[in-house]
């Protein structure tokens, strides 16, 4: 056998979670809340023959939208602030560059505004930042953290003139952002910060949602039990339906035969009857809103659907500078962050959340 | 009735979605999935030897058409395929190369891709 390889970095990470929706002191809303950049959602719905409409109606019906040549200066303006950042929850991602080799912006909800910068732009640029956690060693990759809601960031203020000047004089930073806008007050429509930028002389463009469903006749769909967590007790484990329902959602054949030359995949947990069993995929750019409204809908119509339970998917952007919350996020190999969801009739849920190496897990 | 685990280490497997392909413009050969497989494991000989060639590497997913697959290899065994497939440079005498275009440890990751969102 070959020399192993000493103390490669893994791959990729797994965090399982059961609770129930029911359950007083369950996080799935702040979970999914501090998720701020879902690149897609797919569901996988068994003994289902179509896809409901109010799936298809949230999704498609997603406000978002990518503003082209943004300066970074616009995103410092006061009006955005005060009519946009403190009155919503404005979420805006640079799109196009790589986490690896190019410069990434994020604005987050709580007003913090993020650039992960390559050394030559850090160094030009001339705001104090950190080193970013990843790679470890080689100090390729900066951190610069601007709170824009704090009360002494404001025109005439020193931290604020600064900031102005190194955005405007020093380099003249413009990226395409991909932009969602969820306001606080429900009457005002999500689309004002499309107009607001067309205003500023910004191109804005609808980011159109593409849809994929496919619909599988006589799958075996795994017989989850989900009073059941002792997993040292079972014939299978929460891995392997987490590994299942990836494979389905890739739209592999599961039902091969271990022996195979091709596969040696089996699936030894126990499987309900065959059934038709349908799958969807979203992808484009999601507000967490939309994320919070597709579970509420599916708990709500579980036993109407007649679902023995129901998988939901959430997709972060690889080149994402944060995962969850303000975690610092990379890319080696992969750039994982995603989360699943399996719902069941009694309202209780499986989460996982998988990682890729570049991410600090809590 | 809350439960949380966390994984420890490395993940069993690694999964990776590959395609491979010809020079521009060059009739590309028909290759059933069986036959890639043995093409893989051939590749893994060559460099890695016969005791490389006897790890399982399974192929999940094979469009023909295409000429893309899914990989599901252990993952201590991820290096020495991604070696294997660098290096190959022919198929029955013709110029090809696999190009390896995602590599996640969660088969899920592989069902989408941010980088291909495409809003101009």
């Amino acid at each position: 056998m070959a020399a192993p390889i000493e103390k490669s970095l893994p791959i990729g990470k797994l965090v399982f979670e059961k609770s129930s929706f029911k359950n007083e002191k369950s996080k799935h809303e702040e979970f999914i809340e501090d998720h701020h950049f879902n690149y897609a959602i797919s569901c996988i719905l068994p003994n289902c023959k179509r896809i409901p409409d109010i799936l298809q109606s949230s999704c498609v019906g997603e406000k978002s939208f990518l503003v082209q040549d943004l300066p970074l200066i616009e995103v410092i303006s006061l009006d955005l602030i005060e009519a946009f950042i403190k009155r919503g929850k404005l979420r805006m991602l640079s799109h196009g560059g790589t986490i690896d080799g190019d410069d990434c912006v994020a604005v987050l909800p709580t007003g913090h505004l993020i650039l992960h910068l390559s050394k030559d732009t850090y160094q030009q640029l001339g705001l104090e930042g950190k080193p970013s956690q990843f790679p470890k060693r080689k100090k390729s990759k900066y951190i610069v953290d601007i709170d824009l809601t704090s009360p002494s960031f404001k025109p005439g203020k020193k931290g604020y003139n600064r900031v102005k000047w190194c955005f405007k004089d020093r380099l003249g930073l413009k990226f395409n952002f991909i932009a969602t806008w969820t306001p606080s007050d429900n009457e005002v429509c999500p689309s004002s910060l499309q107009k607001y930028f067309t205003m500023k002389g910004c191109k804005c463009k609808p980011v159109k949602i593409k849809c994929n469903m496919k619909k599988y006749n006589d799958v075996l769909v795994p017989d989850i039990d989900p009073s059941q967590v002792d997993f040292d007790n079972m014939d299978y484990s929460y891995p392997d339906v987490f590994e299942w329902l990836g494979g389905f959602s890739c739209g592999i054949d599961l039902s091969c035969n271990p022996d195979d030359y091709l596969s040696t995949y089996s699936f030894n947990g126990p499987t309900r009857p065959p059934a038709t069993c349908s799958y969807v995929q979203y992808s484009g750019y999601f507000s967490c809103q939309t994320v919070q409204s597709i579970i509420k809908s599916i708990r709500d119509s579980m036993e109407e659907w007649k679902l023995p339970w129901c998988s939901v998917t959430v997709q972060g952007f690889m080149d994402s500078p944060l995962s969850w919350k303000q975690r610092e996020h990379g890319y080696l190999n992969n750039g994982d962050n995603l989360y699943t969801f399996i719902i069941f009739p009694d309202d209780s849920y499986w989460l996982y959340s998988a990682y890729g190496s570049y991410d600090l897990v809590s | 009735m809350y439960k949380r685990i966390v994984g420890k280490g490395h993940l069993p497997y690694a999964y990776l979605k590959i395609k491979l392909e010809f020079e521009d413009g060059a009739l590309e050969p028909e290759i059933e999935a069986a036959m890639f497989k043995y093409f893989i494991t051939q590749a893994i000989q060559s460099l890695h030897g016969e005791i490389g060639a006897s790890h399982s590497v399974d192929v999940l997913k094979f469009r023909k058409r295409h000429l893309e697959a899914i990989l599901r290899v252990s993952c201590s065994f991820l290096s020495k395929l991604w070696s294997s497939l660098t290096l190959v440079g022919n198929y029955k005498g013709q110029v090809c190369a696999f190009r390896v275009q995602q590599v996640s440890s969660h088969l899920m990751a592989l069902s989408s891709n941010s980088r291909e969102l495409n809003v101009s």
